[in-house]
């Protein structure tokens, strides 16, 4: 063993880099590979919405609801007071709207569990959501999400809707 | 003779200094990394509510730190790279103790983000404190001539 026996105060400044340099690219390769594999990723671009109205959930954007969708891993939440038969929704929804969130909410019990992820939407009214969203989250459900641009967005974007009674089937 | 025996006594005392410094300071670094690589939205918020970085910056410095933290710290723990791992974490930790000082001058009533996304410490003096103190651990690894004793070495030993 030859260490210890430098008299330098600090080791050569290429190797203390290198060791650095070596170090962050691990981080950056870490990172990448957590960040790609996760299916409720944190977009690269930070929502200034989210943050300026201090929402109490992360807005989803449309790519990942999509995705989370086709991948069936989240539920869909409706906080609208909207007629089913007339306007579009997204199919399997839950309807839980701000009105009546605690009588919805008993109506899906044995459906809705606090460890199920959930997204919420409307008519992107950002602070009724929330709203709902906080509700949410003082009942005890932990993975809440705000589907950014509402339902119209959603559409815009080619996501499917349904229209009349039942969950439809996507 | 009685010299070697001093040399060489000091020597065991110095690697095991180092040692115990990197491992409590990797072990802080890693058990603060933990809980924001599991919720990185949390960690952003946190990071937001210092008000420092600007929007374009904020998701790509919550998902990178947390990685940076636990990587400094395996590696400190385990002896590799030990010198780069402790200069990563001294810039951390002034980082961390800048936005602490900037967060109180301003009077911000933030939660501090280090070891829990959902609440945790509030940021106050005794935080800044702390800080201080881990930059004055890691200067040690960081400077001192020893190398520290570690599970890399300790290998290496055993196959010389």
């Amino acid at each position: 063993m030859q260490n210890g026996n430098s008299h330098a105060l600090l080791p050569p400044g290429s190797r203390l880099l290198r060791e650095a340099a070596f170090l962050l690219a691990a981080t950056c390769l870490l990172a990448i590979a957590s960040w790609s594999l996760r299916p409720d990723r944190l977009p690269l671009q930070a929502s200034t919405e989210q943050y300026e109205l201090d929402l109490p959930a992360p807005l989803l954007d449309l790519d990942q609801a999509l995705r989370l969708y086709e991948a069936g891993s989240h539920l869909f939440v409706d906080i609208r007071s909207i007629d089913p038969t007339t306007e579009p929704r997204i199919p399997g929804a839950f309807a839980i709207r701000q009105d009546s969130f605690d009588d919805d909410l008993l109506a899906v019990s044995d459906f809705l569990y606090p460890e199920d992820p959930l997204i919420l939407y409307g008519d992107n009214n950002l602070q009724e959501v929330a709203a709902v969203a906080s509700r949410f989250l003082e009942r005890g459900y932990e993975q809440v999400f705000i589907l950014g641009g509402g339902i119209d967005a959603w559409r815009l974007a080619g996501g499917p809707v349904t229209r009349g009674h039942g969950g439809g089937d996507g | 003779m009685a010299e070697r025996m001093t040399s060489s006594a000091h020597r065991a005392a110095g690697e095991w200094v180092v040692f115990l410094c990197c491992l409590l300071v990797g072990g802080t670094f890693l058990y603060a990394s933990l809980g924001k690589i599991i919720d990185p939205a949390g960690f952003a918020k946190a990071v937001h509510n210092y008000r420092l970085l600007p929007a374009v910056l904020l998701h790509p410095f919550a998902l990178l730190l947390p990685w940076l933290e636990a990587v400094v710290a395996v590696a400190l723990i385990l002896g590799v790279a030990r010198r780069g791992a402790a200069l990563l974490a001294l810039a951390m930790t002034v980082m961390f103790t800048v936005a602490v000082g900037a967060a109180l001058v301003r009077n911000l009533d933030i939660s501090c983000g280090c070891f829990h996304t959902d609440g945790g410490q509030a940021v106050g003096t005794s935080l800044l404190v702390r800080d201080i103190a881990l930059l004055l651990v890691i200067l040690v690894p960081l400077l001192s001539n020893y190398e520290g004793w570690s599970l890399v070495r300790l290998l290496r030993h055993r196959a010389a």
